[in-house]
């Protein structure tokens, strides 16, 4: 019985200081003073802002869009023209199968000579700093035309003279490309 | 028509000057607010706010409608760069009472109430910060318990078990508050 009326006492308790405290803090709210805008801050917010939009990468253009949209269309159809055989088991393993080890990327570059030099860096594609974050993504190898590469960012090489050369895509959530390297 | 929230943010992340200066005006006070209590000190409150709006011109293109609303976007961002003020001067001592100017207690309330919403906020102020935080976002600019784990980073459940634990910290130290002031005529607390 005691212990019945210490638990009621007690969440009656609760229940006061419930209230009370919410109307305590509405009141600490209102009390609350929110001055004007400073007018130096703000002029240094639209100078900042005025900035930020002369830096700011124009978007991609409708050309450069589709451009990009291609390649990354291009890259989904190697991918898969790639993997379907070994997805779907109808051939053999390569001829080469067992005489070098494979990665992930290796199944891809069935049938192209094995690179001889380590690849670049990668770079940034043009305008993929204004395309959504990148969350998730793949990384996918192709043959990429000699004069494509400029618009990819990448500096055609001199020496080369075949009109497609290999490069590693990094292709977000959305298919865009976002960065390439050269293979060799 | 007036633009909404999430209309002003597009134009913004669009390069929109006047959109940005409609939505700092609009939504200056209540990151103003959130900092101001969260710090406790109004030239604090007043940085982080610069702050917001400065990582808005840079970052409004990453706000995702949907996800969450356009204030608890804001105070989201409010919320980094106060825990980061906030860690940065730890060790000082929160400001106390009528010596802070931007904070008034009403007059006709008299001392004693006075007194006792300065011993709220200093209450307020001496929480957890996370306890803080949701304190704030629910009981002070009133979010809903989904918006406020948006601002907070967190899921709901968290936001109400701290909550919870904030309210009770709040009470008890109002409830020893209380009975310092028990010489003092104000009835409750407020």
């Amino acid at each position: 019985m005691r212990n019945t009326r210490n638990k009621k006492m007690h969440e009656d308790e609760h229940s006061v200081d419930d209230r009370d405290l919410a109307l305590a803090l509405r009141r600490l709210d209102d009390a609350a003073v929110v001055p004007g805008p400073d007018p130096a801050r703000e002029a240094a917010l639209m100078a900042a802002f005025d900035a930020a939009r002369r830096q700011r990468p124009s978007a991609p253009g409708g050309r450069q869009y589709w451009y990009m949209a291609g390649l990354a269309a291009a890259a989904a159809i190697l991918m898969v023209a790639g993997l379907g055989p070994a997805l779907t088991g109808r051939h053999g393993a390569p001829p080469d199968a067992g005489q070098a080890s494979h990665g992930p990327l290796s199944s891809l570059s069935r049938g192209v000579q094995p690179e001889p030099q380590p690849p670049s860096e990668f770079v940034m594609v043009p305008g993929a700093a204004t395309l959504p974050e990148m969350e998730s993504g793949s990384l996918v190898r192709m043959d990429v035309p000699v004069a494509m590469l400029p618009s990819l960012g990448l500096t055609p090489p001199a020496a080369n003279r075949t009109t497609a050369v290999r490069a590693d895509l990094i292709v977000g959530q959305d298919g865009l490309p976002r960065a390439v390297r050269l293979v060799n | 028509m007036q633009q909404s929230d999430e209309e002003l943010i597009a134009a913004v992340a669009a390069g929109d000057r006047e959109a940005f200066g409609a939505l700092y005006g609009r939504r200056r006070p209540d990151v103003y607010r959130f900092a101001l209590h969260m710090t406790g000190v109004p030239a604090t409150a007043e940085d982080v706010a610069q702050d917001v709006f400065m990582t808005v011109i840079h970052e409004a293109a990453r706000y995702t409608p949907g996800r969450s609303g356009v204030v608890p976007w804001l105070l989201g961002i409010a919320r980094n760069h106060a825990r980061r003020r906030l860690s940065v001067r730890q060790h000082e001592r929160l400001p106390e009472g009528p010596a802070e100017p931007g904070v008034i207690a009403d007059p006709a309330d008299g001392i004693a109430r006075g007194q006792e919403m300065d011993a709220l906020r200093r209450a307020l102020g001496s929480l957890p910060v996370a306890y803080r935080e949701a304190v704030v976002l629910c009981d002070l600019q009133e979010l809903t318990y989904q918006d406020a784990a948006a601002a907070a980073g967190c899921a709901v459940g968290t936001v109400r078990s701290r909550l919870h634990r904030g309210r009770r910290i709040l009470a008890a130290t109002m409830r020893g508050e209380r009975r310092a002031f028990a010489g003092w005529p104000a009835p409750g607390w407020m």
